[in-house]
């Protein structure tokens, strides 16, 4: 094998296996269950109204907006009418239920169980009632899926604290990361291009339009029409941060500026439009996962290398890495 | 099996996952490719990784409300909403619901037309008898929906402003179900 090599597939194993911390993955899991917990709280008067065959879509009509083969409210509650339940009683115990497991996500207690039964519990409610779905349960679903499976209690976690979970820095903490991030820059690399395609994001129109909304208006901005050029670069600025994300977020020179960039445009979201949740779930997602480090000092550093190291003996033979090296 | 010798295997299936991550935001249906692609999709589904990121793209379009006049046994009529501003969150989703109302406008099959227009019926009802629960004494509801063009920054500056435009309308009463026509 000639060592450039053996330095590339040295490098990507680094990359994606180097035992790292998992206080990124704890960063996201707090920072997750924090914001969901407020959802519910605003939520907490309307959740029979938005669940229920007796709210806002009533008797069978309900039905017509449960995602096909999926868990529902509606399937519980039928579920519990055997035990004499009631299908509003029963929606009231599944929403605590939810609420339950992310405090204990939160907290880090039984991280794995807990962050399962979030994750089971808020694709229920998504399923049982599609009409009123918007991006922030969208993004909700994608990384309760991502927590479920990765090492999220090895770091500031009640189960590292009472003994029940290794601190240790894992190859698992380091795969999970990667993933996350690969999904977020995937994520704008998207957004970015279905934007660019129209004129509006060019011609600062966007901008004007939706500020103009009544549902998303917080402020009188009639007077941004005596300067247009504020509207068209609020437009370009969010292109740049979206489209150049997948490039500029990995290098250290860039890192921090990209992260107060999507910060700043997220909770610009949340300000100048009322997107409250969505806003503030989207601006916590780049510094956990990008700002948080997965590294635990120099000790630490020498043993991932070595680490690496014997991962990297134990992967050269495998499919994966031998097809990525041909 | 130890944690080690399955990162290969998590390796692989987590490249599979972005795999399905980048066909969702490049709309490709996996359901065309039969009971794989079906699977897939439920996968999808309990992942997110089926989703797509438009977010305000291409560009923003219009903006659909619903209120609802209630008339009393008087004939006296106030106009409320469903919306109780207990908070925006809450808002938003009452929003989403009532945009049920303008779902699938530009349906161009007939029979898509129809299931359109039958479901828009159904949840105009069904808004109007939340409605008439929450004001006992009505005697009809009018659901009326309206909607909000935003105008264009050159057009504001000639003088247009954006205003709200009815765009359905059907009347509900008192245990005889529909009286009037979508307009």
């Amino acid at each position: 094998m000639r060592p450039s090599k053996h330095h590339m597939i040295s490098n990507v194993t680094r990359f994606f296996l180097a035992p790292a911390s998992a206080k990124p993955l704890a960063a996201l899991r707090i920072g997750l269950a924090l914001t969901l917990l407020a959802q519910a709280y605003f939520l907490r008067l309307e959740i029979l109204e938005l669940f229920s065959s007796t709210g806002y879509l009533q008797g069978a009509l309900i039905h017509s907006f449960h995602i096909p083969g999926t868990p529902t409210t509606s399937m519980f509650a039928a579920w519990m009418s055997r035990l004499s339940l009631s299908e509003d009683l029963t929606i009231l115990l599944l929403g605590g239920a939810y609420v339950l497991s992310l405090v204990f996500m939160g907290l880090g207690l039984y991280t794995r169980a807990s962050s399962v039964v979030a994750w089971f519990l808020h694709w229920t409610l998504m399923n049982s009632n599609d009409s009123t779905n918007y991006g922030a349960d969208l993004f909700a679903q994608v990384f309760l899926f991502y927590l479920m499976l990765s090492p999220a209690g090895g770091a500031w976690s009640l189960d590292v604290y009472l003994g029940r979970t290794s601190p240790a820095p894992t190859s698992a903490a380091r795969l999970s990361l990667r993933i996350m991030q690969f999904h977020l820059c995937i994520m704008y690399l998207a957004s970015g291009i279905e934007k660019a395609s129209g004129l509006q994001w060019w011609n600062g129109q966007l901008l004007w339009r939706a500020l103009s909304m009544p549902i998303y208006k917080q402020y009188e901005m009639s007077w941004l029409i005596d300067y247009p050029f504020l509207t068209q670069l609020g437009g370009w600025s969010t292109l740049l941060f979206e489209l150049g994300y997948i490039i500029f977020i990995w290098p250290r020179r860039t890192r921090r500026f990209w992260i107060l960039a999507m910060i700043s445009l997220h909770l610009g979201i949340v300000v100048f439009m009322g997107l409250g949740i969505f806003g503030v779930l989207m601006a916590m997602l780049t510094p956990a996962l990008f700002g948080v480090s997965p590294e635990k000092g120099v000790l630490a550093a020498r043993e991932c290398a070595a680490t690496t190291s014997n991962l990297q003996r134990g992967l050269a033979a495998s499919p994966l890495v031998s097809s990525s090296a041909t | 099996m130890q944690t080690s010798r399955m990162l290969p295997i998590l390796t692989l299936l987590g490249a599979v996952h972005l795999m399905l991550v980048i066909a969702g935001a490049s709309y490709i249906d996996l359901s065309e490719f039969g009971p794989v692609g079906n699977a897939l999709n439920y996968y999808g589904e309990m992942s997110g990784s089926n989703k797509s990121y438009g977010f305000f793209a291409p560009g923003v379009g219009a903006q659909a409300r619903t209120r609802f006049e209630v008339i009393d046994a008087a004939g006296k009529s106030t106009l409320v909403s469903l919306e109780r501003s207990s908070s925006h969150e809450a808002d938003l989703r009452i929003n989403n619901i009532t945009g049920q109302l303008t779902a699938n406008d530009g349906e161009e099959d007939t029979d898509d037309q129809d299931a359109a227009r039958d479901l828009r019926r159904s949840v105009a009802a069904s808004l109007a008898g939340k409605v008439f629960g929450r004001y006992r004494g009505a005697q009809a509801v009018i659901v009326r929906v309206d909607e909000f063009n935003p105008v264009d920054m050159p057009e504001y500056r000639q003088g247009l402003r954006p205003k709200w435009e009815e765009i359905y309308q059907a009347k509900f009463v008192q245990d005889t179900g529909i009286m009037g026509v979508p307009l």
